[in-house]
């Protein structure tokens, strides 16, 4: 047998174990465990590679990464539901210790404490943030996200509904979905509800401000019966800054028993905007559902990430995932430990509100480094700052006449442009660029193709900005 | 201590106990309540609302369990205890009595006879529960 | 006197950063942007309408304001609160705690790969490409599989996809079939799961001797009474039972056309490997219903024994636990789906395809679109030019082609995300799941390799069964299955410790004093207080002794002890009441 730097038993002691054990050898113990099913021979895992060594194995994908210069390493004005923040070497200083990256989830509070006090501060923070009550101690991405965010404003519907002895518990319901959701996110809301009896129903854009529009939503919350929810993204999936005012009024006035009215599920997928634009709490909505992985998080080629769940505290029995609290220890100490588990699936099985375990918690902290960092100056700043380049790049373009303006209604760090030039659509447009060493978007999923998505973020300086637009001159012109 | 000379137990461990004339409060038993632990939260049934026989009407969570109450015959409640709301410890502290869970009315008062008396109740806990 | 880990040192106070803030101060780094004069002077409503903007009297942002130093103090010093898996033994039963191999960090934090946006033209990404697709040819052969999916981000997520697969195939094959049978004994994530998919969970139970009171009883749900689930304590009255396999007969009664399938934990939550699972899978499969595995359990068996060999049509595995990625005191994971050929169809977008294309231009590896790409050659190449573009490390045999000359020929593999699947179940997250606990897996494999493979799950098992022997001098009456070989997890009752006066959660605590992370306790529920413990192969003999000498230890003198514990922790015993009674959540 070879020595293996991760197993830490001699031949020797390996030895002795099947002696103490009274098992002659490996093929006597699983025989013995494991009955007639076969063992894996030597040959059948021809398969698997060598083994390598540690300095080898950095080779190997320390030279990938370097064949990666011409896409990791370049100014990135895509987004599409992931923006490129720049992530402080404190967050990473602190995550890479042990005591927070190789624990498991907190169920033993005492030795947990330092994880718990830190899911607490991520909970207030991003709550703040949001404007909303509660928020949980994370979810996978901001798609899984909104779908577990239908779940449960369709259980709270049925839950209304039974109470309301008068009215017939229909268990075919409706969600209304604004079209200027990510697609990507739409998909997962639709993988989820397939078998659920949730129908969706999606109202339209308006095609020239970009944004839900708030005639089509009126008229489709009065032909639909039995709808749990309106979801609608801020910003949008086009960047612009959905008109929430307008959209809550609508949508919460919709039945003369406010009890069953639609709730108003906000998501987002680039809450930084929520430092400079009021947040979704601001417009009294019920749940939010988002992605969180802009705050300390990589791109990570699009995992992990990090799920944002937050809701009004009248539903936090209907919440899924963990939520950390706030108690006193037998010292009269604070002490923070997981509360209201009975929700859950280990306490409640198939009743639980969600079957979700395992989390994005590293992946929450750190968010929570990250924003203890920026901190309410820096928050705002960053935010600022995202919004600011965003717009000099835009109207940069613009006068490049290169691009046309696609919509014309408010927008954050993300815009639509057409390319006039028609025979260069957006992939080729992207791929063009991507020579050039700038990341130009992505293209518009579900549109023209010659439309494209631009984001900015802090990240992108000025002469970035203006590297774009010489580049796209080249190309374009 | 409470006697419970006219307190009808069912083996799901709610019981009845007749107040005047169809009217019964309901709660839970003192076995059931100590098994729980200390009770943090509860689910109420609701006034006005009709039930069957095994219907769940209500749920109690202590910090790491979660249970359903039934109804032990048919029944209307009439009213629910509300105090339970801000303190459910009440079930813990005095479970057949201000520890309550509703008032309510029996379609028949006639099915408490498939319920069990307190000895019986007492027998049952001892042989199923040790 | 024995040492033990646990011992008494400073411990730091620290008070919420909220509480630390002085106006004004931050601790980022904001870009010191070239903006010229009128450009910097813009605030926010010069480029949108006032009436979007965030108002600090009616939604006040309660960040912290604290510098870059008093913040990163602080998150150390929380940190020094934690029990990790690079501090202590941490034994918990189902959660394969092994040793988070280092260079896995290293490899995740290359530059250029964790700053990948998920979007970027596949042309350029070929090398990621790659990985995923090397790593579910790993995958599939490591369990006898055909094509694995690595879009579900954890456990829960995986047998959410596989059950939405198990739901699309009866619905493709037009057949009505509504029921999961569920042992009991297994994670509460498999009922909870079979509901969101839309399916009616049904329990089997493993201990019949505990359900005689009513029959009926047996098609209804786990909540069925005011006393039928635990309460973390020690109310459930299930008397052990030597049993702890699922009887077939008994399975034989569950059994009909509206069974979809069974989800069998496999070795099951008592550590115990199904000895009936080729019968169980035949029975399934005879009445047309599928097996599914929930492969948590999957590191007592990793190179040894394949679930293909056993009748397994869908399994999940979980990447952090079998596959060494850090569990990240919650998250992230990863949870792949494997299935067979004949299900192939119905598992999530995007997908990874693999096609051979021409290269045009041999000097600069290019294929016709110009984009890079990657040779493939000969078996077990490990050489990497200087470009980066490394030959592949699996034998070609994996990617079901014939024998086919590469450098003759001018081919190489190009890959691409496809989103379209004929009957595909749609799509599960935003993006491809987890790369980045997919990439640490893979980087684990390769250096464990053909040669070290079969012995991980060897020394797991090896050393659970050390510890059951060991402690069967002090513990027989409380190992429910004293005559069986456990797998890489043994599970004892709490009948010792009770007639010592000490519960499952005193002991728990106890050991945390000792300096060891208390095994998975009250979990399964069908075992009277259980101690659930997992060493995983990568403990020491020492550490074991250590623990179990601990275990002794307690069982002697833990008594008055017991409900004070622990206390050399930074918090005693927490008030759960009181949290939940009146949560406090920001």
């Amino acid at each position: 047998m070879n020595n293996f730097r991760y197993i830490p038993a001699s031949d020797e002691e390996v030895k002795n174990l099947y002696k103490f054990i009274g098992i002659k050898d490996k093929k006597e113990l699983f025989n013995k465990i494991i009955g007639d099913i076969p063992l894996i021979n030597e040959k059948e895992l021809d398969f698997m590679p060598d083994q390598m060594d540690e300095l080898s194995l950095y080779k190997y994908f320390s030279n990938i990464n370097d064949s990666l210069r011409d896409c990791g390493n370049i100014p990135v004005f895509a987004g599409g539901g992931i923006y490129d923040h720049y992530v402080p070497s404190a967050v990473d200083a602190i995550m890479s210790r042990a005591e927070f990256y190789t624990p498991y989830t907190p169920y033993q509070p005492e030795v947990s404490q330092g994880t718990l006090m830190a899911m607490f501060e991520f909970q207030s923070m991003t709550a703040s943030i949001l404007g909303m009550d509660v928020v949980n101690a994370s979810m996978y991405d901001g798609a899984e996200s909104l779908a577990e965010a239908v779940l449960m404003s369709s259980r709270i519907y049925h839950q209304n509904k039974q109470n309301d002895s008068s009215k017939s518990n229909n268990k075919k319901i409706k969600i209304i979905v604004s079209k200027a959701v990510n697609p990507y996110y739409i998909e997962v809301v639709k993988t989820f509800i397939e078998d659920l009896d949730i129908f969706i129903e999606f109202t339209d854009i308006d095609s020239i401000k970009g944004n839900t529009d708030a005639n089509d939503l009126t008229e489709k919350l009065a032909q639909n019966k039995n709808i749990c929810a309106f979801i609608v993204q801020q910003p949008n999936y086009f960047g612009i800054i959905e008109d929430l005012e307008t959209i809550e009024k609508i949508v919460h006035s919709k039945n003369c028993d406010a009890s069953l009215n639609p709730h108003l599920i906000v998501c987002s997928a680039e809450p930084f905007s929520f430092g400079t634009i009021a947040p979704p709490g601001f417009y009294n909505a019920d749940i939010f559902a988002g992605e969180g992985n802009g705050f300390g998080n990589y791109m990570n080629f699009g995992g992990p990430l990090l799920g944002l769940f937050a809701a009004k505290k009248e539903f936090i029995r209907q919440m899924p995932g963990r939520i950390t609290g706030k108690s006193k220890d037998n010292r009269n100490q604070d002490a923070y430990l997981f509360i209201l588990a009975t929700r859950e699936q280990h306490i409640r099985r198939q009743a639980a509100t969600s079957n979700i375990c395992t989390n994005n918690s590293l992946n929450a902290l750190r968010a929570a480094v990250y924003l203890s960092l920026c901190s309410k100056q820096g928050f705002k700043e960053i935010s600022l700052l995202n919004l600011k380049l965003a717009h000099i790049l835009h109207e940069k373009l613009l006068n490049t006449g290169l691009f046309s303006l696609k919509f014309t209604a408010d927008f954050y760090n993300e815009f639509v442009l057409e390319i006039n030039n028609k025979s260069i659509n957006s992939t080729k447009f992207i791929n063009e660029m991507l020579k050039e060493g700038i990341l130009a978007g992505i293209p518009v999923k579900n549109c023209s193709s010659d439309e494209i998505l631009i984001a900015a973020t802090e990240k992108v300086s000025i002469e970035d900005i203006d590297k774009y637009v010489e580049s796209s001159v080249k190309i374009l012109a | 201590m409470t006697d419970k000379k006219n307190f009808y137990f069912a083996k799901s461990h709610e019981w009845l106990s007749n107040y005047s004339n169809n009217d019964y409060s309901l709660g839970i038993s003192d076995f059931a309540q100590s098994e729980l632990g200390d009770v943090v939260y509860i689910q109420l049934p609701q006034a006005g609302k009709q039930y069957k026989k095994g219907e769940k009407i209500g749920e109690i969570e202590s910090v790491k369990s979660v249970s359903e109450i039934y109804a032990p015959v048919d029944l209307t409640v009439k009213n629910i205890n509300s105090n339970l709301n801000e303190t459910p410890e009440l079930i813990n502290n005095d479970p057949y009595g201000k520890g309550l869970i509703a008032k309510v009315e029996l379609h028949n008062p006639s099915d408490l006879s498939l319920l069990m008396d307190n000895n019986s109740y007492e027998l049952f806990v001892k042989s199923n529960h040790e | 006197m024995k040492k033990f880990p646990g011992s008494k040192g400073l411990i730091f106070n620290e008070d919420l950063l909220i509480n630390q803030s002085s106006k004004g101060l931050y601790g980022i780094s904001i870009p010191l942007n070239n903006f010229s004069l009128s450009q910097f002077k813009k605030t926010a409503k010069d480029y949108i309408d006032p009436k979007f903007l965030r108002n600090e009297e009616k939604s006040p942002l309660l960040l912290p304001e604290v510098s870059e130093p008093t913040a990163v103090r602080h998150f150390t010093r929380l940190s020094s609160w934690n029990i990790c898996v690079d501090t202590a033994f941490y034994p918990l039963g189902s959660c394969t705690m092994k040793y988070n191999p280092k260079i896995n960090e290293v490899i995740a934090s290359l530059n250029n790969i964790r700053n990948l946006h998920p979007l970027m033209t596949a042309g350029y990404i070929q090398p990621i490409l790659k990985i995923m697709y090397e790593f579910n040819r790993l995958l599939c052969g490591l369990t006898g599989l055909d094509e694995f999916t690595f879009t579900p981000q954890a456990g829960a997520a995986g047998e959410f996809t596989g059950l939405k697969i198990i739901k699309k195939y009866f619905e493709v094959k037009n057949e009505k079939r509504n029921i999961i049978l569920i042992p009991d004994s297994s994670h509460g994530t498999n009922p909870a799961s079979s509901h969101i998919a839309g399916f009616t969970p049904v329990e089997i139970k493993t201990f019949l001797q505990d359900y005689s009171e009513n029959p009926n009883d047996l098609n209804q749900h786990a909540n069925s009474g005011i006393l039928s689930s635990d309460k973390g304590g020690n109310n459930i009255n299930y008397k052990t039972n030597k049993n702890g396999y699922i009887d077939i007969n008994e399975l034989k009664k569950y059994i009909n056309k509206d069974v979809a399938a069974i989800m069998i934990t496999n070795p099951n939550t008592f550590g115990l490997f199904e000895k009936n699972i080729i019968e169980v899978a035949d029975l399934m499969h005879k009445n047309g219903s599928l097996v599914y595995m929930d492969g948590a359990n999957f590191n007592a068996f990793i190179g040894n024994c394949r679930v293909s060999d056993f009748g397994v049509d869908i399994l999940h595995l979980n990447l952090h636990k079998t596959f060494s990625t850090p569990h990240g005191g919650g998250g992230p994971g990863s949870g792949p789906v494997g299935v067979k050929d004949f299900l192939k169809e119905f598992l999530p977008v995007p997908y990874i395809a693999v096609e051979r294309r021409k290269v045009k231009n041999q000097a600069k590896f290019q294929n016709e679109d110009g984009c890079c790409c990657i040779k493939d050659g000969n078996k077990y190449n490990n050489n990497i030019n200087s470009s980066g573009k490394s030959a592949s490390l699996i034998n070609n045999k994996n990617y079901g082609e014939d024998k086919f000359d590469y450098e003759k020929e001018n081919y190489c593999y190009y890959y691409d995300l496809e989103n379209e699947r004929e009957h595909s179940i749609g799509r599960i997250s935003s993006f491809y799941g987890n790369f980045a606990v997919i990439l640490r897996a893979y980087a684990y494999l390769l250096s464990l390799g053909r040669q070290n493979i079969s012995k991980v799950s060897e020394i797991a098992v090896l050393n659970a069964n050390y510890i059951k022997k060991k402690l069967k001098d002090a513990f027989i009456e409380s190992d429910p299955f004293p005559e069986d070989l456990c797998m890489h997890e043994c599970v004892l009752n709490d009948s010792v410790f009770q007639s010592e006066g000490i519960s499952t959660l005193d002991f728990a605590k106890l050991i945390i004093d000792y300096g060891f992370h208390p095994p998975t306790i009250y979990f399964p529920k069908n075992i009277h207080g259980a101690i659930m413990i997992e060493p995983t192969e990568t403990e020491s003999l020492q550490t074991m002794d250590n623990f179990i000498a601990a275990m002794k230890e307690i069982k002697k003198k833990g008594k008055k002890y017991a409900s004070k514990s622990p206390k050399k922790t930074k918090t005693g015993r927490i008030n759960e009441v009181l949290a939940n009674k009146n949560p406090v959540f920001k």
